[in-house]
Parts: structure tokens; C-alpha cells; sequence
């Protein structure tokens, strides 16, 4: 991998080291203060930190805002978009912005359904209108255009915005024997690293990481499995039972059900699924995410071993 | 076919309030074939914008027509007369079909009493799903048949999202098929997987609504 | 109608399947015996055959209300005619909610082996759900 965006994670993985990716949320409203003190919170525990881009389409302070105040905190960000609520001018206009704002991570995602935001309590947007007018393995295409300086539809633009261009896998997600193959797809449109959906299951997702290996597409990508840390019982058969693509083997539940202190056993069990990922054949780091409970990061990543993250 | 469903009844009586003489038209096409402006659904919607304005204290007078086409002015010429007599028309027709009336008899005010929302097939009785989007762009013979801009809830175009249930369902609910699951599938049983690893270019979304209003024109068969 | 007062009689439409009633098959029913109500029997083949826009056309200009006369559960002569009468009754109903009209005014029974008294009731227990709304 040639040097493309000078991002720290791109130079993290460059120089061999295992990388940690983390997860932080823009709030629900344009408090520059909540964005600050969760980066506070997380500041050094990774490489670099996904902003989402109105994740489960509820809205929230913008990605490329909310990247660039981390980036002001001195965190890096990668900067998520989804192709939910932009078309290809639209988004191509804001990567342009965003790196000139000196984002250098952009992870090109599908984005879920406008209806996926009245679940819960909220009422959402489900009358909005989506656009998908491009997908995500469009997106990637596009950003690696803007990296070589040509728009989508063919005109150069002025200068290249080099991006470090990411992707998400979800290896377990039906039909799974495609799911290799659409990796492959998003490595050739241009995709240089991978975070995945939560894997519990790891000897499933030793045999996907596997069929991928012989596929040669972990020597063209940088792969991070992605780590929820289990806060319950409950919440894994939630995960389980609701969440696309995530498995959660009986037994994993039955040891949180059983333990006295379930969150310390998640904590445990956190760890131990990041020191398998750190043996994994394929794996270039982690994604680690500690969902409501961003506090719970450092001590997730320095249990396993992975602080100080190196200085590159 | 075209697929239209009823506008809630109580809506069509409210806007009704201030006609005295109604003229109800079916149409004995795309809507007939799914149950919401054929014959028997013209005399249902009759009695019941009849009964509604009588309970808001209106005696109105509704009459019915079943036009073989509304979408075809030469149909409609048939109409005239019946048409004339009355001071509102609530059509059952699709989109087309209401606006096809309303160039024809401009002088009249008329009511869609349907909302169109899609190209569907009869999936079996009393069961409708969508297959075609219209986009003017057809992929069907790489996709083996199953089509990804009408039936996949992001129209994407080069497999499916992370979204895909354990039993091969959306994320949007259980009733709806992942389609990429099932193009996939097909795919597999006739051994050419591989065909769905080319990245698929960016659509081109002009062929059909975002390119603007279409107009066709064939010389080879214009007048 | 739902308009209709006090001091008027209501019309109740039995719409009955032929195979529900025990002997003579086509019966005649005219009024209470408090003339409370007047009854316009009609013999169905089946009671599957019967429409939506049938029941309201009734609802509109002929009846105050109407019972639909099924055989129970299985035991129609066309194994569903029955199940269906019941889901067109309820779309009836649902569709007279909707426009403010009291669903009261069409039911369905299921009975076999009828006789005109039974068919009497039916129709008696019918004008008191009608009347419900008129008040």
C-alpha cells in the first residue's frame, strides 16, 4: 500500500503495526461541548475514531462537523457516509469540503433505511425520501476518483483529495457465500481498509476470514474485525436475535447470564475476542466499540494489550 | 401492471362535502386487475361516498361508469354525455387515467380516488408486490431476473447491504424478501456466482423520472 | 337509515344461505310482532357469493341493516363460502367505521338448521344494534 492520505491510520497500518479503530457518536444537537468531552474520554485509546453519519437515520450533528471538531481535540476521525440521504453531487461536493478541512479517513457505507429511525422511542423521519442514486461500493469508486483527481462523472477537479478509504464487511450476514465475493468487489472499487460487523463468533469468522485469505483479499486491504464489548446477557440475544450479521454462540450468552458481575464479564470477554483478532491470520487490527459506554474503551484496549498506540 | 390502492374513503367524502351530482368512473384495466377501480369497486365506493355525505347531512347524487381505458381519449368520448351531467368526477383510475379524463373534460372537476404506487404482480389472490421501478434502464438479464432498483428497499446495485436477516429477509420487516439473497441464489443454482463479483458503474438515473419529464416519440408510428 | 327516528320501523335485510334454514327453504317474514321492524328475506345459494358493494348498495337505499346468514365454521357446502361472508361482512364494517357510519348495521350469524323464529331473532337482535346508533 502506497502512502495515499497521510492519515494517521493509514501510516499505523503502513508501518506494520496492529491498528485500533473506535467508535464516537455525534450528538443529537449542536453541543460542541458533548463532542469535546467524549473525545476527552477516548482521546489515545485508537488509532483513529468513526464519526457516524446519522446512523439508524436518526439525525445527528453532522459527520463531517463532528470529524472535524475531533480532529480539533487531536483525535483522528474517519469521517462515515452513507448513501441514504445524498446523491453523487452532493457527496462528492462534501468530501471535497471535508478533506479541506483536513479529514483524511472516509468509510463508505450503504446506510440504513430512513424507516430504521422509529424504532425505539423516537419518531424519526420515515416519510423521508431516500436517495441511493449511487451505493456504497459506487461510493468507494467515487472517493478513489477524487483521490485521482477525476469527479464521477469524468471531469478533473483542481487537485486530489486523497482519502484513506474504508468499507464495512459483514462476513456472517446471509447469503453468506457471497459475502466474500462482495469484499472482493469493494477491494477493487478501491476500499484500503475494512471494519466489520461485531463478531462473537469467532470460529465462524475464522472460516470467513479464511475464504477471504484464499481469495488473496487480505493482502489487498487491511481487514479490522469490529468488537462490540457485551454489556448483558440481554443484550447479546438482542444482538443475536435483531442485528443482521451478528452471531452470538449459547454458550457466550449463558457465561454473561451467569456471571455475578456482567459487566466485568463483558469486559473479559471484550479482551479475549481482541486477543483472538490479534492471532487471526488476515487481521490488521481491531474496531472496537463500547456502545452508550465510551468510557469503557481505554481499559477494554489496554487490557488486551493495545496502549500506547504508536506514535507514527 | 399498475398497482393503486383506495385513498381512505373518509377522505373522498370530506373532499366531496360541496358536489351534489358525483359521477364514480372505474377503469377496467391495470386497476380492475388489482381491485381498486374495476366494476365492483365502483359499485362499492358508490353507497359508501353516498352513505358518508348523508351522514354529514348531504343528499348527493351518484351516479357510476366503467370506461374500458380511462388512459385512451378515444375511450372516453364515449362518456360525454355523462360526464356533462354531473359536477365532480371520482375516479378510480391509476395517475394516468385521472389526468388522461381531466385534459379530455377540462370544464369538470375531478377527484382521484386512488393513490398509484407502483408496478406490481398478483403474488396470488389478494396479494400484490412490486417488481419494476420504471428507471428506464433494465438489468434484468444480469441480475437473473430479479430486479434490484424496484425490489431492494436501496435499489443497490452490487449486492446486498449488511442489512440482510438470518432467514433472508430485509432489515426493513419480515415480509420483504432480501432480493439480493435471492439473486444470489439463483445465480448459484446456475453455477455463475462469479457474474455478480464485477463492480456495477454508477446508474444512469436519467433514462426515467430524474431525467425530466419523458416524452417518447416514434416517428416510424406518429400520425 | 341511520337517520331514521323513533317512530319509524326499521327495514332489515336477512341475507340468508339456503342451507341454513330447516325445511321450506323460501321463507316469509313481514313484521315483528311489535312492529318494531320489518324483515325482507333473501335466499342465498351460498353466502360466499355475496359482494361488498352488494351489502352497501343494501345499506344505501334499501335497508336499515343487515344479517347475513352463514352456515357455521366447515360445514359450508363450498368449504369456505362461509369464512368468506364473514371477512366481506368485516370489510363492510371496517369501511362503514371510516365514513361514520355505525358498523351495527350489517352482522353476520352463523346457525344451521333455522327456522323462521330463529331467523326472527336474528333480525330482532339486528334492529337493536341498528337502533343503538340511531340514538
Amino acid at each position: 500500500m502506497n502512502a495515499v492520505s497521510g492519515s494517521n491510520l493509514e501510516k499505523v497500518l503502513a508501518a506494520g503495526h496492529f491498528a485500533v479503530t473506535a467508535e464516537v457518536g455525534p450528538p443529537r444537537g449542536p453541543d460542541i461541548q458533548a463532542i469535546k468531552e467524549k473525545g476527552e474520554q477516548v482521546k489515545g485509546v485508537a488509532d483513529a475514531f468513526n464519526v457516524t453519519d446519522n446512523q439508524t437515520a436518526v439525525v445527528r450533528m453532522s459527520s463531517i462537523a463532528a470529524s472535524k471538531l475531533l480532529l480539533e481535540e487531536g483525535l483522528e476521525p474517519v469521517m462515515q457516509m452513507v448513501c441514504r440521504d445524498r446523491n453523487r453531487i452532493a457527496m462528492q461536493s462534501d468530501l471535497l469540503g471535508a478533506h479541506a478541512l483536513g479529514l483524511r479517513n472516509c468509510l463508505c457505507l450503504s446506510g440504513d433505511h430512513q424507516s430504521a429511525g422509529t424504532s425505539g422511542k423516537l419518531k424519526g423521519h420515515p416519510g423521508a425520501k431516500n436517495v441511493f442514486d449511487i451505493d456504497s461500493i459506487q461510493l468507494i469508486a467515487a472517493v478513489k476518483g477524487l483521490r485521482d483527481g477525476v469527479q464521477e462523472g469524468g471531469d478533473t477537479i483542481t487537485s486530489p483529495a486523497s482519502f484513506f478509504i474504508g468499507a464495512a464487511w459483514t462476513p456472517l450476514g446471509p447469503p453468506e457465500k457471497f459475502r466474500a465475493i462482495r469484499l472482493s468487489k469493494k477491494i477493487a472499487a478501491g476500499a484500503d481498509f475494512i471494519q466489520t460487523q461485531a463478531v462473537y463468533d469467532m470460529e465462524r469468522f475464522k472460516e470467513a476470514m479464511k475464504r477471504a485469505m484464499d481469495m488473496g483479499l487480505t493482502e489487498k486491504t487491511a481487514i479490522l474485525p469490529g468488537i462490540i464489548v457485551p454489556r448483558s446477557a440481554g443484550m447479546l440475544k438482542y444482538m443475536n436475535a435483531n442485528v443482521p450479521g451478528i452471531e452470538v454462540p449459547e454458550a457466550m450468552i449463558k457465561r454473561m447470564a451467569d456471571a455475578s458481575d456482567a459487566k466485568a464479564e463483558g469486559l473479559k470477554i471484550a479482551v479475549e475476542l481482541i486477543e483472538m483478532v490479534k492471532e487471526l491470520p488476515g487481521a490488521k487490527g481491531v474496531h472496537v466499540q463500547a456502545i452508550e459506554a465510551e468510557h469503557l474503551l481505554r481499559d477494554v484496549i489496554g487490557k488486551a494489550g493495545l496502549l500506547p498506540r504508536p506514535q507514527v | 401492471m399498475i398497482f393503486a390502492e383506495w385513498k381512505p374513503v373518509e377522505e373522498l367524502v370530506e373532499k366531496l362535502k360541496g358536489r351534489k351530482k358525483i359521477l364514480v368512473a372505474g377503469c377496467a384495466t391495470c386497476v380492475a386487475e388489482c381491485a381498486a377501480g374495476g366494476e365492483k369497486e365502483v359499485d362499492t365506493m358508490a353507497p359508501l361516498i353516498s352513505m358518508g355525505l348523508k351522514e354529514k347531512g348531504i343528499d348527493a347524487e351518484i351516479t357510476t361508469v366503467m370506461v374500458e381505458k380511462q388512459c385512451e381519449y378515444e375511450f372516453l368520448d364515449d362518456i360525454d354525455a355523462k360526464v356533462k351531467d354531473v359536477d365532480a368526477v371520482l375516479s378510480l383510475a391509476c395517475g394516468i387515467g385521472v389526468q388522461a379524463f381531466a385534459e379530455q373534460f377540462p370544464d369538470t372537476p375531478i377527484y382521484p380516488g386512488v393513490n398509484t404506487s407502483g408496478l406490481t404482480v398478483r403474488e396470488e389472490t389478494g396479494v400484490w408486490a412490486s417488481r419494476c421501478a420504471a428507471c428506464g434502464d433494465c438489468v434484468l438479464d444480469e441480475t437473473f431476473g430479479l430486479c434490484p432498483v424496484a425490489r431492494c428497499a436501496k435499489s443497490l446495485m452490487n449486492g446486498p447491504c449488511g442489512g440482510t436477516r438470518k432467514n433472508g429477509k430485509c432489515e426493513l420487516n419480515e415480509e420483504t424478501d432480501c432480493i439480493w439473497n435471492k439473486i444470489v441464489d439463483r445465480a448459484e443454482a446456475r453455477g455463475e456466482l462469479e457474474t455478480l463479483a464485477t463492480v456495477r458503474k454508477t446508474k444512469n438515473w436519467s433514462h426515467a423520472r430524474h431525467g425530466g419529464p419523458k416524452k417518447i416519440v416514434r416517428e416510424d408510428l406518429k400520425q | 337509515m341511520n337517520t331514521a327516528t323513533e317512530t319509524k320501523s326499521l327495514n332489515i335485510a336477512i341475507l340468508y344461505c339456503k342451507n341454513c334454514i330447516s325445511g321450506d327453504k323460501s321463507i316469509h317474514l313481514s313484521t315483528d310482532e311489535n312492529g318494531d321492524f320489518t324483515v325482507k328475506p333473501v335466499m342465498l345459494p351460498c353466502s360466499s357469493n355475496i359482494q361488498a358493494y352488494q351489502l352497501l348498495r343494501i345499506l344505501d337505499k334499501e335497508a336499515d341493516g343487515i344479517e347475513l346468514v352463514a352456515c357455521p365454521g366447515t360445514s359450508c357446502e363450498f368449504m369456505v363460502g362461509s369464512c368468506r361472508a364473514g371477512k366481506r361482512v368485516s370489510y363492510v364494517r371496517e369501511l362503514l367505521e371510516k365514513i361514520n357510519v355505525n358498523p351495527g348495521r350489517i352482522g353476520v350469524s352463523y346457525t344451521s338448521n333455522a327456522s323462521v323464529d330463529d331467523l326472527l331473532e336474528i333480525a330482532a337482535n339486528r334492529a337493536k344494534a341498528v337502533n343503538t346508533l340511531n340514538q
